[in-house]
């Protein structure tokens, strides 16, 4: 009987500190509880930034090989005027005008395709810096369940950062349609295969 | 893999404690990254949920429950002194202490719980620095319904302007066709007025200019030939203007496409610009009679050197025994008389246009030995159903180019003894329904036929070449056939 109640007490006293350790670990996590959430509300939009941004790519993509079908069109144009009209080099080809005017037109599209493709390559590079982001971001919640706080200012500012930065490059134009060629006629002449 | 077994049921962090459950119930993204989040978002199916560990431990348990509450009672006195009675004593006391852990732990799990719910959701709260700094983060910021979608989308109101480009285009298109139709009509009338001019001079054995003043007929073809000339030559620059017009406009066009397919997403295209330009093209290419007058700047050539021109075609040229008849068949044809035209042995230009702009539906000119090509093209204007050419030895590959662009249905080339492949090259391309080449011994290039009668065409053939022809035709589907074996 005597060790019964002796372990009674000492239930008693484990049972005591459970209750105790209780009430001091529900704080703990509350407090930590808005950083998760935080974290959360960050991976829900970087995964909302992520899909805008693939569409921003899809997208560009899909005007980046309309342009190229166009500059196919007049590409087999040219080689075609080229071989009736008899056209050798690039003086004669400006004599002819439809080859003058798809050169321009090539020089054009060729110039678009650039700022298209490095646009593409810049949303690519914003995606995998949200990807990094998120995947930090993960970590710091597992993080956040395991241990009893942890600092996410830097963390949670490099995750603005970014989103900030993706929203506003997805509001602005794809590329400015203004900027000067980047090759001369000449040289569009010259890279075009002399077949269609 | 089943998550359920790569937890332990017990594990201090199990992704199945409320607490975790709370936590992570609006957070699927993180769950491929932990087996443990796996459990709560892979259900497994009901048999397969529990842990067999855990199942096993739980059965032992129940069965111990069992036994203990129906081989032994609850409360017993416990004799120090009997073992038997000190195990009993044992085990109610641990019965005591599970039913106390029990107890504690349920009522440690509602404090906690209480304890939560009070404190964090709480607007007093401040959140930490890095989280207001997440939430600022509007998600409209980076919402799909602000970014732009590149469709190439024709704004309307420059609906409108492209399709009075393209009208204007096709305004000069039309107009360039009928000045090339034109320059066409005149060529030929000048190439009739030589053929005649040469008739003349060979009939009336004119050897100068002076002599060939003399007849005025000569004087009036040299005359006409010279006004001709000065058409074709003054249509030059009329044509160039509605040329250039149309190349511009259809340059406009593709850059105003090209533009209008980027405008949604690009910065930088000045369509007001574009607008202005459009307006200045098609104010510019405005057909009106000023801009599609003739030039007259071209000297006209002097009819001394069209005289020698001709009389040195004349020299070369041999008159035909036929020549009277045929001339005389010529002018019969052109008054609208066509009694003699299958008689006529050499067709002369003039009969040539005169037969094709006749209403006759089929045409016999089986005396014609020789078709030079600009004949052939003027009997290819001819709108009938028949052509029958069957004098013809040989046709050269231009002449049939120009009868293979023949809009008639049928046509008999039973004299030709020979189709060399540059000449039956046009003929797949002839939208007829029959050819007779009954007089054929050699053909270049036997795949021509074959493709010609491939797509529908009705070939007369002499023996030998139609078997040239069937064991194409064979050679053709054989590959096919066996094909269709293999896959059989």
């Amino acid at each position: 009987m005597r060790i019964s109640a002796e372990r009674i007490r000492r239930t008693a006293a484990w049972a005591l500190s459970l209750m105790v350790w209780c009430g001091v670990a529900a704080p703990v996590q509350a407090s930590d509880r808005p950083k998760v959430e935080a974290l959360q509300r960050g991976l829900s939009h970087m995964a909302e930034a992520r899909r805008v941004l693939s569409e921003q790519v899809a997208s560009a993509a899909a005007l980046s090989q309309r342009l190229h079908a166009q500059r196919s069109e007049l590409q087999v144009e040219i080689a075609r005027e080229r071989r009736v009209q008899g056209v050798g080099s690039f003086p004669q080809a400006l004599r002819v005008e439809r080859i003058g005017y798809n050169l321009r037109l090539v020089q054009r599209i060729d110039g678009y395709l650039e700022r298209i493709e490095r646009r593409i390559g810049y949303f690519r590079t914003l995606d995998h810096a949200l990807e990094f982001n998120m995947r930090g971001a993960q970590d710091e919640l597992l993080a956040l369940n395991t241990l009893e706080d942890r600092d996410i200012a830097e963390l949670t500012s490099r995750i603005q950062s970014v989103l900030d930065e993706v929203a506003r490059e997805t509001t602005k134009p794809l590329f400015n349609a203004s900027d000067p060629p980047s090759r001369t006629l000449e040289l569009v002449w010259n890279e075009l295969p002399r077949t269609p | 893999m089943n998550p359920t077994v790569d937890i332990p049921a017990d594990a201090p962090h199990s992704a199945n404690t409320p607490h975790r459950d709370a936590m992570d119930s609006d957070a699927p993204d993180i769950t491929p990254s932990t087996g443990k989040m796996d459990l709560q978002t892979e259900a497994p199916p009901a048999e397969q949920a529990v842990d067999p560990s855990l199942q096993r431990t739980e059965g032992k348990l129940e069965d111990e429950t069992a036994t203990a509450a129906t081989d032994r009672p609850v409360l017993i006195e416990v004799n120090e002194t009997s073992p038997g009675s000190a195990r009993v004593g044992l085990f109610s006391r641990r019965l005591l202490l599970r039913v106390a852990v029990a107890g504690i732990l349920v009522g440690a799990l509602i404090a906690a719980t209480w304890l939560g719910l009070l404190h964090p959701g709480t607007p007093e709260e401040p959140a930490p620095a890095g989280a207001e700094q997440v939430e600022s983060s509007a998600p409209a910021a980076v919402s799909s319904e602000n970014a732009p979608v590149p469709m190439p989308v024709e704004p309307p109101e420059w609906i409108g302007r492209m399709r009075e480009l393209e009208r204007r285009r096709s305004q000069l298109l039309a107009k360039a066709e009928e000045v090339r139709t034109l320059q066409r009509l005149y060529r030929y009338g000048i190439l009739e007025l030589e053929e005649d001019a040469v008739r003349l001079i060979k009939r009336h054995a004119l050897e100068n200019f002076s002599q060939a003043l003399q007849h005025r007929q000569m004087e009036f073809a040299l005359q006409s030939i010279r006004s001709r000339q000065a058409f074709i030559a003054g249509l030059e620059k009329p044509l160039r203007w509605l040329i250039s017009g149309s190349e511009e406009l259809l340059y406009l066009q593709r850059w105003l496409k090209i533009d209008l397919g980027v405008l949604a997403v690009a910065e930088g295209i000045d369509m007001e610009a574009h607008a202005a330009r459009l307006e200045a093209t098609l104010a510019a290419y405005l057909p009106t009679a000023d801009k599609l007058a003739m030039a007259t700047e071209a000297a006209p050539s002097a009819l001394e050197v069209l005289f020698k021109h001709l009389a040195d075609q004349a020299r070369q040229t041999t008159l035909p025994a036929t020549e009277s008849v045929d001339a005389a068949i010529a002018e019969e044809v052109c008054a609208g008389e066509m009694t003699r035209y299958s008689e006529v042995s050499v067709l002369r230009l003039k009969a040539a246009r005169c037969l094709a702009e006749s209403a006759a539906t089929e045409l016999f000119l089986n005396r014609v030995k020789e078709l030079p090509a600009i004949v052939a093209q003027k009997l290819s204007e001819w709108p009938g159903d028949w052509l029958c050419l069957n004098g013809l030895k040989r046709i050269s590959p231009e002449a049939a180019r120009h009868m293979f662009a023949w809009q008639g249905r049928w046509i008999s080339l039973n004299g030709l003894i020979e189709l060399p492949a540059d000449a039956s090259t046009h003929l797949p391309a002839w939208g007829g329904q029959q050819i007779e080449l009954m007089g054929l011994k050699k053909v270049e290039a036997v795949e021509h036929l074959v493709r010609w009668e491939e797509a529908g065409g009705k070939l007369f053939l002499p023996e030998e070449i139609r078997r040239q022809v069937d064991a194409e035709h064979r050679a053709l589907r054989q590959p096919v056939a066996s094909e269709k074996g293999k896959r059989g």
